[in-house]
């Protein structure tokens, strides 16, 4: 079953659902696709609807009003639809997405894509970071919000950032016992000085902000700046946590372990952007000191090097779901202008009027980067036999025999070592890897290059992709 | 280890054949740098199945050469000092027809007083050989029960890994621009990265050997073929012990209409359990990597025809290989006449099984300027090419090389 559109968006976050709305309220035909049963993707996950709840917030207030005005427009929506690959066919000229879902179309063409595909929680290892137990901080929402389930009763946090501060203050809520959250940055007060004005009409996050830390007070969690995990222990679940102090550069400083008894340890290292179909599309890359990966490079309106292929939200770079919005809307705005939907007056117009927004949102996402940001230190964590790649379970010490072998990019590792060649292709360990050939062949790490990805972007089976019903090849 | 830009040998193309250049050269004491566009191994060499085989050789006069390669596997783990994931499996192809059974027959008389194993087998057989295969509509079998597979990528890189360590300068992403001529002979390469010389060059190219010829107004006759392939999950409930191909290809070389995907199946199971299936070919000189929109489907189709049990199974990537062929089947071996110090060592069939011998063919001839290993006079690179009876090619009358596929 093949299906046609003018303009294909894949994600429906707030980018995504926002891209889809405004091209769609300028008389585009838009195909909508997302792999999770209901969307709003991470940022407005929905609580399923077999869940009764009270959410009078401005956050659920806004996810609302933003699904109520999707509805009205005449976007098709599949959710429950994985997108495995995109593919140029020839024959047409136009893109096309081949699709994994029950009453979704197989395979859809349009000359435009806009990918808002999001992104997923930063890992880093250390001993034990593979036992059952051991979750993100993402990990953590999905099990608290959307599936009703507390994760354990006793935790440590440990990460980077705001977003373990939510999963601490939900864990709390939820009636775990949250024993600290444990902040990797020091001095983030001193940081984040330089940034003080960008907190202007940050109010709502300052809000939230504070109201966890009302409910870690109340709990008498502890939370220490400088302090991170460095080892999860346990027969078949994690057990013990060991915590250290780190120093300026975080490296944890030996005389200061402490360990507790626990039965959850949430790591929250921040989010990193998911940039398969990038990659998968072989779009022209750049390397991001900030995110420690290559992002995709992008014009003033967010096209790729790839004509008709355009990038918007966090899957670009972090930069918080209202930064995507904004993106999603100039985005769609200048498909629209390209396909005759609207004129160029309109687009100025709405570049104007985003402008200061947009700017004020990259500030912002800028700070975030730079008071939360991954010591050094915290990459030594990792032990010769600690798990790099959990697909495959293959060790530090594998990886640094490859690159010992003489590898020159995290490809000669990968086909040396294995890493990167199991079902998650490279998700979890395919940063991980430049950083490790990044510290031993002393290299820069975007001298690593960065792994290349092939369609499917998810293991798909093969009745899928099957010829059926004597369908002809298209 | 050489810090200047100035070799004795620089070979260009880090894929099986050049790695085990390199080694060999290395380890007869020559500075060698080895020049590579992308990541080792990112041509067809990293794209295989490892099949080490001498059942698809051309028969007229490569034998000799892939017998004797063959034969090097033997000790190459201990030689390399690692393991490379070689093991001895048989070969296994599918016959559905008897236009297919009687291709073969030629071969079936050949290979075997040669010393390669190589037999018809009836259906029962080929269930008794493979219980997974679906035998419906089977006319048998060709069985070769004595071939082998590696892993690829380790085979190179343990020719690498000692290359290393014998003083080799492996320079990555450095693409070759220009081959630089003086006077009647080659005197370096000019790349992204600056300029390279040396008194020999060896160009172990493959899909790219043509283009390369082209920059200096040589004609080098090798074609190109995309082949698609792809790899699934670990699958334990399905067992296939030997490397099962089919041969549709046939009929379709000499009845498909000319634009088609040309779907051979190849199935093989890795030693971790993965199964590598399929293989859809499309004529025509694609280097771009990129899988076409209908290569996946095909070869899930034609995997579940013989095994449909793979239904179920998980694809979790799939990819091209820049394969080459040439019209009479033998690779490109040897010097370019009438210009001084290069050398062409391209489109062997295949690459894997004849890597060990071409590092030593080469080797022998930058040494002494001749080869006694055996006789390479019939791979002369510039050889006027008749059409000879192969097991598997696409008719150079139904490729045209710039076509675009419509």
């Amino acid at each position: 079953m093949m299906e046609k559109t003018e303009l294909i968006v894949i994600g429906a976050g707030p980018g995504g659902i926002q891209t889809a709305i405004t091209a769609s309220q300028l008389g585009m035909d838009v195909i909508l696709l997302d792999s999770q049963r209901v969307v709003g993707g991470q940022y407005f996950k929905q609580v399923p609807e077999e869940f009764t709840f009270d959410d009078t917030s401005y956050h659920h207030r806004q996810a609302s009003s933003l699904f109520m005005e999707l509805q009205n427009t005449k976007v098709r929506i599949y959710s429950n639809a994985l997108v495995w690959g995109i593919f140029h066919n020839p024959k047409t000229n136009l893109w096309q997405v081949t699709v994994q879902g029950e009453n979704c179309p197989a395979r859809i063409e349009a000359a435009f894509i806009v990918i808002a595909t999001g992104a997923y929680d930063r890992s880093i290892p250390f001993p034990g970071w593979d036992l059952p137990g051991v979750i993100t901080a993402g990990a953590a929402q999905v099990m608290l919000k959307n599936q009703g389930i507390l994760p354990g009763k006793r935790a440590i946090v440990s990460g980077t950032g705001p977003l373990q501060l939510a999963a601490a203050s939900n864990l709390i809520e939820a009636g775990s016992q949250v024993i600290a959250v444990l902040e990797c940055s020091h001095n983030l007060i001193a940081k984040g000085i330089p940034y003080l004005s960008s907190l202007w009409g940050q109010w709502r996050r300052m809000a939230e902000g504070f109201q966890y830390a009302k409910n870690m007070v109340k709990e008498k969690t502890s939370y220490r700046f400088g302090w991170c995990v460095v080892r999860a222990e346990g027969l078949e679940k994690v057990e013990t946590v060991t915590i250290a102090k780190l120093d300026k550069a975080g490296y944890p400083i030996s005389s200061s372990q402490q360990s507790f008894d626990v039965d959850t340890l949430v790591v929250g290292f921040g989010l990193t952007p998911s940039t398969e179909f990038f990659r998968l599309l072989n779009v022209d890359m750049h390397y991001s000191q900030a995110e420690g990966i290559f992002l995709p490079k992008r014009n003033y309106f967010f096209q790729t090097s790839a004509q008709g292929i355009y990038a918007i939200g966090d899957c670009a770079g972090i930069g918080g779901a209202n930064l995507a919005l904004l993106e999603g809307q100039i985005a769609a705005f200048e498909i629209a202008v390209k396909t005759s939907h609207a004129n160029s007056f309109s687009l100025e117009a709405a570049i104007k009027q985003t402008k200061t927004k947009i700017l004020r949102e990259q500030k912002f996402a800028r700070m975030l980067g730079d008071v939360f940001s991954i010591p050094q230190g915290l990459f030594t964590l990792a032990q010769p036999d600690t798990i790099i790649c959990r697909c495959e379970q293959i060790t530090l010490a594998e990886v640094q025999e490859a690159v010992n072998f003489g590898a020159q990019s995290v490809t000669d590792i990968k086909n040396i070592s294995r890493s990167g060649m199991g079902n998650c292709q490279g998700r979890t360990c395919g940063s991980l890897l430049a950083q490790i050939m990044s510290r031993e062949a002393k290299c820069e790490p975007q001298a690593c290059h960065y792994l290349n990805v092939r369609p499917p972007v998810h293991p798909i089976p093969v009745s899928i992709i099957e010829e059926k019903d004597n369908e002809v090849l298209a | 280890m050489n810090t200047s830009n100035t070799f004795d040998v620089i070979i260009v193309g880090a894929g099986v054949v050049g790695c085990s250049i390199a080694y060999h050269l290395t380890k007869a004491g020559y500075s060698v740098a080895l020049i590579e566009q992308k990541h080792v191994g990112a041509g067809a060499s990293g794209a295989n199945f490892g099949m080490v085989q001498s059942n698809d050789v051309e028969i007229k006069h490569s034998i000799p050469m892939v017998l004797k390669s063959y034969k090097r596997f033997d000790s190459l783990e201990e030689e390399l000092g690692m393991s490379i994931g070689f093991r001895r499996i048989a070969s296994l192809r599918l016959l559905s027809s008897e236009t297919q059974w009687k291709n073969s027959i030629e071969r079936a008389s050949i290979l075997p007083n040669a010393g390669i194993p190589y037999e018809f087998v009836p259906p029962e057989r080929v269930v008794e050989i493979e219980p997974a295969v679906s035998p419906g509509g089977l006319f048998g079998a060709t069985y070769a029960s004595y071939q082998g597979q590696t892993n690829p990528f380790l085979l190179m890189w343990a020719f690498l890994r000692k290359a290393n360590q014998q003083g080799l300068s492996l320079q990555t992403h450095t693409e070759v621009k220009k081959l630089l001529i003086q006077s009647g002979r080659i005197i370096g390469v000019e790349t992204n990265r600056g300029s390279f010389y040396a008194g020999s060059i060896v160009l172990a190219t493959a899909a790219w050997t043509r283009r390369l010829g082209e920059m200096i107004g040589h004609n080098w006759n090798i074609h190109t073929f995309r082949a698609s392939a792809m790899v699934t999950e670990r699958f334990s409930d399905l067992q296939v012990n030997s490397i099962v191909t089919s041969a549709d290809h046939i009929e379709m070389e000499i009845n498909g209409p000319k634009d088609s995907e040309l779907t051979v199946m190849a199935l093989s199971q890795t030693q971790e359990g993965n199964f590598l299936i399929a293989q859809a070919d499309r004529p025509g000189e694609v280097l771009d990597g990129k899988i076409s929109h209908v290569a996946p489907k095909a070869m899930s189709t034609i995997s579940t025809r013989f095994f449909p049990v793979l239904r179920k199974v998980k694809i979790i990537r799939t990819w091209t290989a820049p394969t080459t062929y040439t019209e009479d089947g033998m690779p490109l071996l040897g010097p370019v006449e009438d210009l001084q110090g290069l050398i062409l060592a391209a489109s062997f069939r295949s690459a894997i099984v004849n890597s060990p011998i071409a590092g030593e063919i080469v080797t022998q001839l930058i040494n002494q300027d001749h080869c006694d290993l055996i006789d390479i006079s019939p791979f002369a690179p510039e050889r006027t090419m008749t059409q000879a009876d192969t097991v598997y090619r696409v008719k150079s009358s139904r490729t045209d090389e710039n076509e675009m596929p419509d």
